[in-house]
């Protein structure tokens, strides 16, 4: 026992044998004290600036608004309002606002209450009215779908219960609701309700859901046509009437396509009422490339049917004034797309039908009806009241006036059983109040600061972490597991399921990591549809740097040398030509060959790399049950080719590869996808033929894994580009009948000089001619790399523009194998353009480009202000070759 | 019993002959990352087919019709390679000649592992504007050795600049040097050689092109599409600028106008014989493929159906008929090719230009299953209508019976619009039927014969010897000149 309380002394790390952290002496209820923080003890109770750096508080929702602040009042109806601030543990159980108004007599009571309404709704600025809204019943689905799947009811656990759906009903208005799920922590800073990152969208999605109660019975003509649309190979027939897989449901005001949607392989069906407005026969034109089809009344009107180019059809009906059905169909397989409705009637010219006359079956949602007008004499005195009552302590920031938090008798006021008039009553059991009054009884302890594990602890259960996250001995509840949901077919088992622990993630990640996760909620696991919501700055403070004080293993710290042979080693390790990372982990935004497990490419910038080295060493022992396989056993050698066989090198290759980001070349054995267009070059180089803008119609771009891309011009016989990052999109030139002029699809593009690369000079100083060198076709060596070979006069030059790795990404090497029949010394390559060329030791500066030439005598001439780096090339004899004189330079571009 | 279940089976037979009785699809399994566009078909040896794509790339596939064939990437980076051609057969070294959009190239694999490692430029005299219809057909050798390819007329944007020949067919020399031979095409989408090697081609309906057409391509001879035929007043071009084409006139008084104007040897009646006429093959293969040696086989890009052609010379002038052969192939055909097995190879896709199947690329083969359909062999002309060969002996009674046969006769107009209904329709009467002692031909004597008409023939009323009616009763002849 004098080791573990030494060990405690020293900081919980050294232990006390069984694997559970050690209560510090001086904490005498984690829960306490996160109750105090949630409770906002000190906003009302003054502390010593130690004590407040340890409770910290969590921010009340911010009430004070006006014309350019938000106020949390708006998301609220006055009726709402009225009833809470009567009686907030009964309207909404388990709030942590205290009834600050239980001491206010009946009859006065209801008067402070009328006043601090007309006060709080005179602080709600521009705000819109709580109006009704239309919303589809596919909204409702999709709100309730996500409300239970991303997160909501981890915290949320009664709240898609009818009787609290009913409360919320007369709380608020759909767009008032749907404003406050998109951007939450804007009036509620606290950040207990934080930013799940929510679209528009789905904002309007989860607040349908949620207000559902609010629709009335049967359902209500809004204007526009319910549209249902469709992404996929479309038939000649479209799509049935009876398919309900659309890939979105919405409404659209008019009877055409003019929506965000893609240009071919899609559908679309309009469907809801037109109003007809006199009794008459009208005629309906129905244009359309490809396909479409139009109903009346549920019966087919215009079949036009197929994958045809544009043209019209027309029928007749009479039709009495009043709502129709109408249903139109209309798809689109390829090339152009074109859709078009318009009718003609009795006293109506020919045209489309006016959007006015069109309308869909929606449910409407609408609050309670409610006319309230401020009485700015109330409000005035609702004002007098919110500072008297105490409200302003913590909705203001009012300094605290109540006893300081060292005195308070843990028995009296607001922690009495009974609190007594004058004291707000909060809502705590008797549980919560003994570890509150412990805190209080303890108070003076409370000016010496927590140690990191215990502060993240306290963050942990202040914020709410614990409802998702696991840390040592907190654990979220087993019931919350059932509101955790993978992806689609992600087969990862809990791991892709459950949202991960936080051992030991202050030694896992990097600081600039962790801090951007905690503050962005950035999203690393495509394959979990919980999400990791935003807290805001002001909630989550310096926790990221406080996990890494608790947590770091300063054996862990520091980095790994870097060299291209162990980074292109590492490559072939994580290919199927190794370990096969490939095989589970996204590979740059490329899919695996099975499961999406956490893209290689991000890896760099979040772990440690001693932590990852570890790691990698034995998975299991930092992550109990991962799927993530021990490759290397100890005294066992795997991947001889790679390193030598030395374990500890080919684990540092496989860091050194993902140290590249998102340069990483593709490893060996990832598949392309059919039907889809990017190209992405990963054992072999891509050659790609294609139409390229600012180049020629003739062009052949080349993919290199080391993702460095170069485009050569066969019709003008020159290198023309090169660039990093992604290669190309055959969108443009593989779909449809395509023919549209491509470009890169990556980064820095370097672009070389116009005109021919090579040329036959009578003298150093004769003009550099404009007659473009003659392509004469390509070859491919062993790796498949491509030669472009080029008449230059009577002299041939084959040009093999290819990568050479370097750290932090590969540079353009240009080697030039030139022939010649006789000893020849007039043929220069001319390998930049520029105004100014500048010598910068044994390389070349050209406009942010270095440009290194393995060979001596390359020269700047200028002329005006255009300068050139020209290279002569030094033939020399090689026996058994023809023609026999011969010369390879080779010229590196680091851009 | 067993008999009499064997004459069930030939009733049945005999009510409703179907083409996959006699002919056999079978489709070559794809993985899913391979997109196999066909644009060029070239069998290799017995066990190998290459086939290059509307992607650019060229696929070696060893044992294409197993349940597992290989496929090996020989080479990529092409643009749009629409024909393949080895005429010095394949192997190491041995070069396969490929039409690209602006180049005619050949491809060398010179170490015998079926990957290319070479690719030389023989020609790109002509250039390409960035329009994505101009495609480059061929190369198809003729007589001589030179190599033909067929050259797309744009449509829509040419961002690189308009440029000259297109919508000619060019000849290039081993030398490499570019002849401008003819004008006038349109969308030329199948080049050959026939056995003899003379060069034809298929072109496709729209402005100019009144309906899909077979035709051969002679130096010095204009087409009918004046696309691209202010070409003819440059110094290279073998043909003579033939002034301004009439727009809206029949075919019969085009080629009586229009100096230079070669009429197609057959004309495919729109919808009745496919609607995009692409590749076609000439049967060589000794009767392997059935009883149509010596016969055209031509795909159709929409119908994914293939169709048989029968063609005589008269005079100068080629002529012949069309038939339907065989549909319900999975995709569009736009390549045919006979492979060494004597099947007949189809290559598929369906991008940009929808089409008939279920499949949006593909590479299939067409086997004779060696049952002999009833069908109509050949149409001949005759001073006094058309001679049929049968591929069976006919049943004497309906065969010699004038009205089983109806005939009717038609024409197109050569005009800017698009395409061309059919023209100036008249009925022809057969007056007799003749057949002869085999029982394998028949002598139609007509009245109402007209050069320069399609002879559409329906024989719906003659039954074989054993009671069959006809697997395909049409016929469709192209009359451009009656024998003497």
């Amino acid at each position: 026992m004098a080791a573990c309380a030494l060990g405690l002394a020293a900081g919980w790390i050294a232990g006390c044998g069984d694997g559970k952290p050690a209560v510090d002496p001086r904490w005498h209820s984690r829960d306490g004290e996160a109750l105090v923080a949630r409770s906002n003890c000190l906003a009302c109770h003054a502390a010593d600036d130690a004590t407040r750096d340890r409770i910290r508080t969590v921010a009340a929702p911010r009430l004070l608004g006006g014309k350019d602040v938000a106020s949390a009042v708006s998301l609220r109806t006055p009726e709402y309002l009225r009833a809470f601030l009567a009686a907030p543990h009964d309207v909404r159980p388990g709030t942590r606002m205290p009834d600050a108004l239980h001491g206010v007599a009946g009859t006065e009571k209801s008067g402070v209450v009328e006043d601090l309404v007309h006060f709080l709704m005179s602080q709600a600025g521009d705000a819109p009215q709580h109006g009704a809204a239309a919303v589809l019943p596919e909204e409702i689905a999709r709100g309730k779908e996500l409300f239970r799947t991303i997160g909501c009811a981890v915290c949320h656990t009664t709240l898609d219960s009818n009787a609290e759906r009913a409360r919320l009903a007369g709380a608020t208005s759909h767009a008032a609701l749907a404003a406050f799920l998109r951007d939450p922590l804007a009036t509620h800073p606290g950040g207990l309700m934080p930013d799940m990152h929510l679209t528009t969208e789905e904002a309007n999605a989860i607040a349908a859901f949620l207000l559902e109660r609010q629709s009335k019975d049967g359902a209500t003509k809004a204007p526009g046509l319910r549209a249902s649309y469709f992404e996929r190979p479309i038939s000649a027939d479209g799509v049935r009437d009876d398919d309900l897989a659309a890939t979105r449901v919405f409404v659209h005001p008019a009877l055409d396509f003019d929506f965000p949607r893609r240009n071919d392989e899609f559908a679309l069906r309009l469907e809801g009422f037109v109003e007809i407005p006199t009794t008459g026969r009208y005629t309906f034109h129905l244009g359309s490339d490809d396909g479409s089809r139009l109903a009346i009344d549920g019966k087919e009107l215009i079949d036009f049917g197929g994958v045809h180019g544009f043209g019209w059809k027309d029928a007749s009906l009479d039709l009495d004034a009043g709502m129709h059905r109408i249903a139109a169909a209309y798809w689109e397989v390829t090339g152009d797309e074109q859709f078009e409705v318009e009718w003609e009637g009795p006293g109506i010219e020919r045209g489309p039908i006016p959007r006015e006359r069109l309308f869909h079956e929606a449910v409407q949602l609408a609050p309670p009806s409610s006319t309230f007008a401020v009485d700015p004499a109330r409000a005035e005195r609702g004002a007098a009241a919110f500072t008297a009552h105490g409200c302003a302590q913590c909705h203001m920031g009012a300094p605290p006036k109540a006893k300081p938090f060292a005195e308070l008798d843990p028995e009296k006021g607001c922690l009495a059983v009974a609190a007594p008039a004058g004291a707000p009553r909060f809502a705590l059991d008797d549980a919560a109040r003994t570890s509150v009054r412990d805190v209080v009884a303890h108070a003076s302890s409370l000016s010496s600061p927590l140690k990191p594990v215990f502060v993240v602890e306290h963050a942990m259960l202040r914020l709410n972490c614990v409802a998702c996250h696991a840390r040592g001995d907190l654990k979220p509840p087993r019931e919350h597991d059932a509101f955790f949901v993978a992806d689609g077919s992600a087969e990862l088992g809990d791991q892709g399921r459950l949202p991960p622990s936080l051992n030991g993630v202050g030694d896992k990640f990097r600081p600039m990591a962790l801090a951007s996760q905690l503050a962005d909620g950035t999203k690393v696991r495509p394959y979990m549809r919980t999400r990791m919501p935003s807290f805001g700055d002001a909630a989550i403070g310096d926790l990221a740097s406080t996990f890494v004080k608790a947590d770091l293993n300063p054996k862990h710290d520091g980095e790994v040398a870097f060299t291209a042979e162990s980074a292109m080693a590492g490559r072939m390790l994580a290919g199927s030509t190794g370990v096969s990372c490939i095989t589970c982990h996204t590979c740059n935004g490329r899919p695996s060959l099975g499961v999406p497990a956490i893209d290689l490419a991000t890896m760099h910038e979040r772990l440690r790399p001693g932590w990852f080295l570890a790691f990698l060493e034995n998975p299991s022992e930092f992550t109990p049950g991962t799927r993530m396989m021990r490759f290397w056993l100890p005294n066992e050698k795997i991947f001889n080719d790679y390193c030598g066989g030395n374990a500890v090198k080919q684990r540092e290759a496989i860091w050194n590869y993902l140290s590249l980001g998102d340069a990483m070349p593709l490893p060996p054995g990832l598949q392309s996808i059919a039907g889809q267009y990017e190209l992405s070059p990963s054992s072999e180089p891509i050659v790609f033929g294609t139409f390229m803008r600012d180049v020629s119609p003739r062009t052949v771009c080349v993919g290199y894994p080391e993702l460095v891309h170069v485009a050569f011009d066969a019709q003008g016989g020159r290198l023309a580009k090169a660039w990093r990052g992604k290669f190309m999109d055959a969108r443009g030139t593989w779909d449809g009948r395509a023919g549209q002029l491509e470009s890169p699809l990556g980064k820095n593009v370097l672009e070389m000089a116009d005109g021919p690369a090579y040329a036959i000079l009578a003298s150093r100083d004769a003009p550099w001619p404009a007659t473009p060198n003659a392509y004469r076709g390509m070859t491919r060596d062993a790796a498949r790399r491509p030669g472009f070979a080029l008449a230059v006069g009577d002299l041939s030059v084959v040009e093999r523009p290819a990568p050479v790795l370097k750290s932090g990404g590969a540079w353009l090497r240009r080697t030039i194998e030139a022939s010649a029949p006789e000893d020849r010394t007039d043929l220069y390559a001319r390998v930049a353009v520029g105004r100014t060329i500048e010598r910068d030791g044994d390389a070349f500066r050209v406009a942010g480009k270095r440009i290194m030439i393995d060979t001596p005598g390359a020269f700047v001439r200028t002329s005006g202000d255009v300068s050139e780096l020209l290279v002569p090339i030094d033939f020399k004899y090689v026996e058994g070759t023809n023609p026999p004189y011969r010369a390879t330079v080779n010229v590196d571009f680091d851009w | 019993m067993l008999s009499a279940s064997l004459l069930v089976a030939a009733a049945i037979l005999a009510q409703t002959p179907r083409e996959e009785d006699f002919y056999r699809i079978e489709t070559l399994k794809l993985p899913d990352e391979v997109v196999l566009e066909v644009g060029g078909i070239l069998p290799l040896d017995e066990s190998r087919v290459m086939a290059c794509t509307r992607r650019g790339e060229v696929w070696t596939i060893t044992n294409p019709w197993s349940e597992k064939p290989i496929f090996t990437l020989a080479f990529d980076g092409l643009q749009e390679p629409l024909g393949l051609a080895a005429p010095e057969g394949v192997g190491k070294g041995k070069p396969i000649y490929v039409a690209q959009r602006g180049e005619l190239s050949r491809m060398f694999d010179d170490d015998g592992d079926w990957r290319i490692d070479r690719l030389e430029t023989v020609c790109s005299d002509w250039s390409i504007s960035g329009n994505y219809h101009e495609y480059a057909f061929g190369p198809a050798i003729d007589k001589n050795g030179d190599f033909w390819i067929t050259l797309n007329r744009p449509f829509g944007s040419e961002p690189f600049g308009p440029k000259d020949w297109r919508g000619w067919a060019v000849r290039v020399t081993r030398d490499g040097a570019a002849h401008y031979d003819v004008a006038g095409l349109r969308s030329p989408c199948g080049v050959a050689a026939s056995p003899d090697g003379e060069i034809f081609y298929t072109d496709n309906q729209g402005e100019w092109c009144p309906t899909n057409k077979l035709a051969v391509l002679q130096r010095g001879e204009f087409h009918g599409h004046p696309h691209g035929i202010d070409s003819a007043k440059r110094p290279e071009s073998n043909v003579e600028h033939p002034g301004a084409i009439p727009d809206g006139i029949l075919m019969p008084d085009a080629v009586k106008r229009i100096p230079h104007l070669r009429l197609p040897a057959v004309w495919f009646p729109y919808d009745k014989m496919g609607k995009s006429a692409s590749g076609l093959a000439w049967d060589t293969t000794g009767g392997k493929f059935g009883p149509f040696e010596g016969q055209i086989f031509v795909g159709d890009q929409h119908h994914g159906s293939v169709m048989r052609v029968a063609l005589e010379k008269v005079g100068d002038e080629w002529q012949g008929a069309c038939f339907p052969f065989r549909m319900n192939f999975q995709c569009g055909i736009v390549r045919v090719a006979f492979l060494p097995d004597g099947s007949l190879a189809v290559g598929e896709t369906n991008r940009g230009w929808g089409s008939r199947g279920t499949k949006p690329w593909g590479l299939e083969r067409c086997v004779w299953t060696g049952v002999m359909p009833f069908e109509i062999h050949t149409m001949h002309a005759t001073p006094s209508g058309f001679r049929l060969w049968f591929t069976k002996p006919v049943d004497r009674t309906s065969a010699a019976d004038p009205a089983s046969y109806s005939c009717k006769t038609y024409t197109y107009e050569l005009h800017e619009r698009y395409g061309s209904d059919e023209m100036d329709t008249q009925p022809a009467t057969v007056k007799s039927a003749t057949v002869s002692d085999d029982g394998l031909t028949v002598d139609l004597a007509i009245d109402g014969l007209r050069e320069g008409y399609v002879h559409e023939l329906v024989a719906g009323g003659v039954r074989s010897a054993d009671k069959i009616p006809l697997l395909h009763a049409d016929a469709y002849y192209t009359l451009n000149k009656r024998p003497k």
